[in-house]
Order: C-alpha cells, then structure tokens, then sequence
C-alpha cells in the first residue's frame, strides 16, 4: 500500500451521520456486500450525490473531507465505511470523527486523517497528495500545503496489511494459533 | 479511571492518545450483527475461539420470540455457533432479556473490561466496567487473537451534585447532559461521573445514564464502583473503582441534579431535550416503556406510580416492555405489572421490540410515541413519517393517561407544585 494518496476532493459538512453516509435500507446485514452497498452511497445526504443508484460513485471522487464529527449516530456497523471505500473512496481527511466511523474506516483499510478546518481550506474538486502516515496534504490544485494528524504506526500497520481482518490472519499465524 | 482499567486491560501503564492491544473479560455478541461476527471467523478458519467461551454472551433481542421465518432461521444458525464454540451464555425463551441487560444481572463484574457489538455497551459503566461499544471486525480480533486494538481516551470529568426532586429521573439528567454540551465534549472520550449526585442515584439510574451517554458519542462513560454496585451484581465487595484526586482531565463541569426538571427529546435527536412543561400538549398515539434505557424494575414502579387507580387515555396506547424475564417476574411478584395491566397497558414479553425498529410496536405515518427508548431518529421506531419524543418512565406514563404530552409532576402525590 502507498503511502501517498493522490485524488479528487469531495467535500461534506459537519455531523455527518453513519445514515447519511448509506442509508440504513441498504445495509445488508446476512453478508457484507460491500459492491452491492456502494451504489446508494451518499444517496441522503444529497448535497451534489443525484439520488439515483451510482449517484456519487460516478462522479469519481477519491477523498472524502469532512467536517466535524464525520460518521455520527453511534452505530457500530461497518456497512456504512465499507461502501463508502467500494464506491472508490481511498481517503477521508476530517476535522474530527465519530469512535466508530474511525475505528470501522481503519479496520477496512480505508485511511482517516485528522486536519481541524479541514473543510474551510479545500475548495470542491481539488486534487490532493498526502502522505497518510505523515499526515502532510499538498494541495495540488492551489500550490498549498498543510499538516494533519497523520496515521500513526499502529493504524499505518493495519492498513498496510490490507485491513484488520488480514492483520488477525498474519497475527494468528505469529501467535501460534 | 478510564486509564486505570485500561491499564489493567492491557497490562502496562497507558496515556490518552496511546493505542494498546487490550483483552477484554466479557463480550455481548448479539444478532444485529451475529452472523456478520460468526461468517468473518469461518472465512479466517477459526475453529476454537482465543477468548474464553464462558465469558461471551450470546443473544438474540431484535426478533424475539421470533416472528419471520428469517427471525427464527437466525435463531437456527446462533443454536449452532454456540454449539461449534461452546458458547453456554446464550438466549433461552423464558429466561432470557435484552443483551445488555443480561449483561449486568451478573456476568459484568465492577473494573472489567466489557464490550459489546452494539452502541448502547456503553451501559456497563453503570455497575463500575469500562465498557464500550465495538465493530464488527473488533468482535472478530477479540475471538480469534484474544485482544483489539484500543486507543486510550481523554476523559471528561463531569460532577453531579444534591438529589433529584420527586418526578425528575437519571433520564432527565441524561438528556439535560446531552443538551448542555456540545457533541465535540464527548466524542471519542470517556466521560466519569462523580460526586454526591451520582453517588445517590440507584445502579438501576447509573445504568440509564451510562446507556444513553452513548448518544453524545462517547467511547465509554463510567460510574465509580461502591456498595450498591457489588451487591447489584451479585458478587463480593472487591476493590473499588475511584477517580484520582490528581488525575488530568480534558474538560470539568459540575451539574447540580436538584435543578433539574422532566425532559422530552423532541424529534428528531436525543440532544434536542426541553423541559417537558415548555413542549405543546401534543396528542400522543403510542407511549412505549422498555428497552435497554428504561425497561428495569425502577422504571416499570415509576410508570405504576403514576397509573395506579388511574387509566390509558382512550386515543393512546400503552406497550410496556420489560428490559428481562428476572424483571419481568420480579414486576409481577410486587404487583407493578397488576397496577399497569388495569391501568389497560399492553405488556410485551422482554425483547428490544420497537426501539431499533426491528420489533414489535412500531408506530405508522403521522403518529406520535413518546417513549423511554434512547434514540428518535427518523423512522427509527417506525414510519419515517412518525414522530418520536423521548423522556423518562415517570414522563411516558403521565403522557399516556393525559392523552397527550403532559409532565409526571402533576400526577405525584407528594410533588413539589409546578
């Protein structure tokens, strides 16, 4: 996995909640099926996504920047992250995020970075190059440059590994189990 | 304190902002996500859990008793992971309850580590656990590594000081807390809460709070561990969980619980809390009394209190929910469930029922519930046309023989005038 992520910004506002993200109708509860999920991303939030199915997923965007608590209404499921990285999400960049949103996001191997007035500096549509475990963004677009809190060894491993799943089998493997 | 349990978690010393690989001593799995936790485990090979069977509990309380052919499939399929890992915690019809609650008649224990895979796990900072919410794949990493991953929290002290008045309950304080401070106070913190005030209120009380701080985000919220608390979990007084006189805290504030009134959340979010007596009478079609928030003992005698000798106005419902079968019989040995049965309420057997929207009581288009339930979402407990407001047993009773929204002051004997 690069440690450099290069994309299109799309950006949301504050206390975006788990059910704006993917609409709990579309959660699919048997077997995640994150392919499936990933058309109705965004569907109701409806700031620039068009209501239909692929509506955000055709616009082509590869970075999420959010604002305050990104991933509210304290949900444990992961279905909500897991759409979002299928419908080609590689990275979010948050002033802050909900526990779960967080933890879900890393757990799958899609990357958070926390930057406060993250959404006050990107202008829609930018294009981005950021270290993800540094944490520094280059804005490409604009010339300008800013720091985040980047991942961190422990988080940068699990997203190396390809997601915590991958980094259970590896650490089963090491722990003789 | 959130330290100190995650330290002994994790065995070592520990600092917020540090991430540790941290064992926990009791896990919840339930069937919202059950077959999600049990299918990534067969997809990783694991044939015998690294986590001690005996201390998982494994229940079914969105659909139950089961009501779809998919509900009592899923019944079939949580028989046999137990079966396969030996899991003996598991849901019995009769003895059973709502996950969390099932949680703190007992299993918990006072400084354990204890998770589960759904928000409200919160709860169990109740009875003096750290104890939170996981995902999914943290479920996973527990029963086949025996350890996830855990970043340390800053923590929020908050001080709750007096006593309640009469008619004002631990859910009147939850709602005010979620009111008063904004959502950044408590995301990703765990929040203790001490002082005379929490020391006061009951464990059934300490559990509402600790249940609904989940809405504020909150990774964890924690009472201190005292008498009370050993014997509601039915095990020996052992050390006791206290906050450092010198410990380093994020934020303070002090909340003083005699100044406190009844609340409703107004739809369509927990935070949105007025006192009761500033919201319109509204009419109200279904008042619901359960749930993990408010479906103990404590909660069923307040709802009595208000309905005794008195009826369920003719245009409302009344569904009571009792959190667990233990409550449930004990209600009815005390003749609480007698009082509601002629008050004309309709008691469920114990189960999540309506409050996810998965169960039974759901309301439809245009209707009004006032409910103990712990969130009012959009079409959280029913038609994304219905209305949900949210406040204490004492509150849902009053607004069910009312008719409409009506504060519980006004039906106490004994109560301070308002």
């Amino acid at each position: 996995m690069s440690e450099r992520i290069e994309g299109k910004s799309w950006i949301c506002g504050d206390s975006v909640t788990v059910y704006q993200v993917l609409a709990e109708s579309h959660w699919t509860m048997k077997q995640m099926d994150a392919e499936e999920m990933s058309h109705w991303v965004f569907d109701e939030l409806e700031l620039r996504a068009t209501g239909k199915k692929d509506g955000f997923r055709n616009l082509g965007y590869d970075i999420v920047i959010a604002g305050k608590c990104f991933g509210c209404g304290s949900k444990s499921v992961e279905h909500p992250m897991a759409a979002l990285k299928a419908a080609g999400v590689k990275l979010i960049i948050a002033e802050s995020t909900s526990r779960y949103s967080y933890r879900n996001a890393i757990n799958l191997a899609l990357p958070v970075l926390l930057c406060p007035d993250i959404t006050k500096k990107v202008h829609p549509d930018d294009v981005l190059s950021v270290d993800i475990l540094e944490g520094n963004i280059k804005n490409l677009t604009t010339g300008e440059e800013w720091s985040a809190t980047g991942l961190g060894p422990f988080a940068g491993k699990i997203i190396s590994a390809g997601g915590m799943t991958e980094m259970i089998r590896q650490r089963r493997k090491e722990y003789g189990l | 304190m959130a330290e100190k349990l995650l330290a002994r978690s994790s065995g070592r010393e520990v600092r917020a902002g540090e991430i540790v690989s941290a064992r926990a001593d009791r896990i919840l799995i339930n069937d919202y996500v059950g077959d999600l936790v049990f299918s990534k485990l067969k997809a990783l090979g694991v044939d015998r859990l690294a986590f001690d069977p005996e201390r998982i509990m494994l229940v079914t309380d969105h659909n139950l008793p089961a009501f779809t052919v998919d509900a009592a499939d899923k019944l079939v399929r949580f028989r046999d992971y137990a079966k396969q890992y030996g899991i003996t915690h598991t849901t019995k019809l009769g003895m059973h309850g709502i996950g969390h609650q099932m949680m703190v008649e007992g299993f918990v224990h006072p400084l354990e580590l204890a998770v589960g895979t759904d928000s409200h796990g919160t709860m169990y900072g109740g009875v003096g656990a750290f104890a939170c919410g996981i995902t999914t794949t943290d479920a996973v990493s527990l029963l086949a590594l025996g350890e996830m991953w855990m970043k340390i929290p800053e923590t929020v002290q908050i001080r709750l000081t007096r006593a309640l008045q009469r008619g004002v309950t631990a859910k009147d304080v939850s709602l005010n807390l979620l009111r008063l401070f904004p959502e950044e106070t408590y995301t990703y913190r765990a929040v203790e809460l001490v002082g005379d005030g929490a020391d006061r209120l009951s464990v059934d009380s300490r559990l509402v709070i600790a249940n609904m701080m989940a809405e504020g985000g909150v990774k964890t919220a924690l009472f201190e561990s005292d008498e009370k608390t050993y014997a509601a979990c039915g095990c020996e007084p052992g050390e006791r969980l206290r906050s450092d006189f010198d410990a380093t805290f994020a934020e303070t504030a002090e909340l003083s619980l005699d100044t406190l009134v009844p609340m409703l959340s107004c739809p369509n979010s927990p935070a949105n809390a007025k006192p009761v007596s500033e919201v319109a009478p509204i009419p109200v079609d279904q008042v619901f009394i359960g749930s993990c928030t408010n479906g103990r003992l404590e909660d069923l005698r307040q709802a009595a209190e208000v309905l005794k000798g008195r009826t369920v106005a003719k245009n409302t419902r009344l569904l009571v929910t009792p959190a667990s079968q233990k409550i449930l019989l004990q209600a009815t040995k005390e003749g609480v469930i007698e009082t509601l049965l002629e008050a004309g309420a309709a008691i469920l057997p114990p189960s999540c029922a309506s409050c996810a929207g998965h169960g039974p009581g759901l309301i439809g288009k245009g209707e009004v519930c006032v409910s103990t339930t712990n969130r009012n979402f959009k079409g959280r407990m029913g038609s994304s046309e219905a209305s949900v407001y949210l406040g204490s047993a004492y509150t849902a009773a009053a607004c069910a023989v009312a008719g409409h929204v009506a504060d519980p002051r006004e039906f106490l004997q004994g109560a301070v005038s308002v």
